[in-house]
């Protein structure tokens, strides 16, 4: 148990650094927000195996990638004006 | 299941919804996101505290699996799998899962593999399983068949959501309704537990044997007959 909270929280403050980082900067596309903690997640969670070995993360991916996904396309959609 | 995370996830979540709600009626891109972050956090948890698999856990049900495939090997060298019924030789020392293709006196059933008058059989002791009912579980007057199974098998070992059991004809048909998914990949198995449990706690509530006279999985309701010999 003490692997997994100790992984918990690494990824609570990597989550808290980004967040600061973001605000330090002004940042104000609630989007950009989402999608790095998405990426952090999946990131972390690929690094580091034990959270993967001992909880079952596949809806969760799923549903993450598609939220992820969502916003990339908006993204590239704005780019190129056709929304 | 793990309460802690599954606690402070709920708690993570509904906080960041708050906060959302806040962001999105004020106007405030700043705080939406960042409750947009945190709420990626919150979910994580609660999936994690939903999931949690015990190392442990995960080490006995290994142990468990690799177990069943040497009974699973037994059964077949013995000439058991294809036709076997299971009997449960109850006596006040000791309780024993019989598997058998015969009727078979179980005053000579010995632990291991034999034969008696020509009928092989195996024979596994359910020695802690047995203390675990004897030391937890208490029968007596006013206690009741489906309340004792349900209080084992759906309360304490979560194997199906409800139980049913009836009586016809001095045969007991117990139902276990909406498998879990635990027992019901262990129920692909000749030699589980599942199959052993319901007989054995049958055999303890009466302190008498059992014969074990018919089993199918309906859907996902588990369904066995048995009666006490």
């Amino acid at each position: 148990m003490k692997i997994m909270d100790r992984e918990i929280i690494i990824y609570s403050i990597l989550l808290t650094i980004v967040i600061i980082s973001f605000i330090l900067i002004g940042e104000t596309r609630p989007d950009v927000y989402l999608s790095v903690s998405i990426l952090i997640y999946f990131i972390y969670t690929s690094i580091s195996r034990n959270i993967r070995l001992r909880a079952k993360l596949t809806i969760l991916d799923i549903s993450l990638l598609t939220v992820f996904s969502v916003i990339v396309t908006y993204r590239i959609l704005t780019i190129l004006e056709w929304i | 299941m793990e309460y802690r995370y599954l606690l402070a996830g709920i708690n993570i979540s509904l906080v960041s919804i708050v906060f959302i709600v806040f962001g999105i009626f004020s106007n405030n891109s700043i705080v939406l996101g960042t409750s947009l972050s945190t709420l990626v956090l919150g979910i994580l948890l609660t999936t994690i505290g939903l999931t949690y698999i015990p190392p442990l856990h995960e080490l006995l049900k290994n142990y468990s699996n690799d177990l069943t495939i040497f009974a699973n090997k037994l059964l077949e060298d013995s000439g058991l799998v294809s036709n076997h019924e299971i009997r449960i030789c109850y006596s006040n020392d000791i309780i024993q899962a019989v598997f058998t293709n015969g009727a078979i006196d179980c005053k000579k059933v010995l632990p291991g593999v034999g034969v008696v008058n020509n009928v092989s059989y195996i024979s596994f002791p359910v020695k802690d399983l047995v203390s675990v009912l004897e030391t937890e579980y208490s029968i007596g007057e006013g206690v009741d068949l489906r309340d004792y199974l349900r209080d084992i098998l759906v309360n304490r070992y979560i194997i199906s959501r409800d139980i049913i059991v009836d009586k016809e004809d001095g045969v007991f048909k117990i139902e276990l309704w909406s498998l879990t998914k635990d027992a019901r990949d262990l129920l692909n198995k000749p030699v589980n537990p599942v199959r052993i449990i319901v007989p054995v706690c049958v055999s303890r509530f009466f302190e008498r044997n059992i014969s074990v006279v018919d089993e199918e999985i309906v859907g996902n309701h588990y369904i066995i007959k048995m009666k006490v010999v």
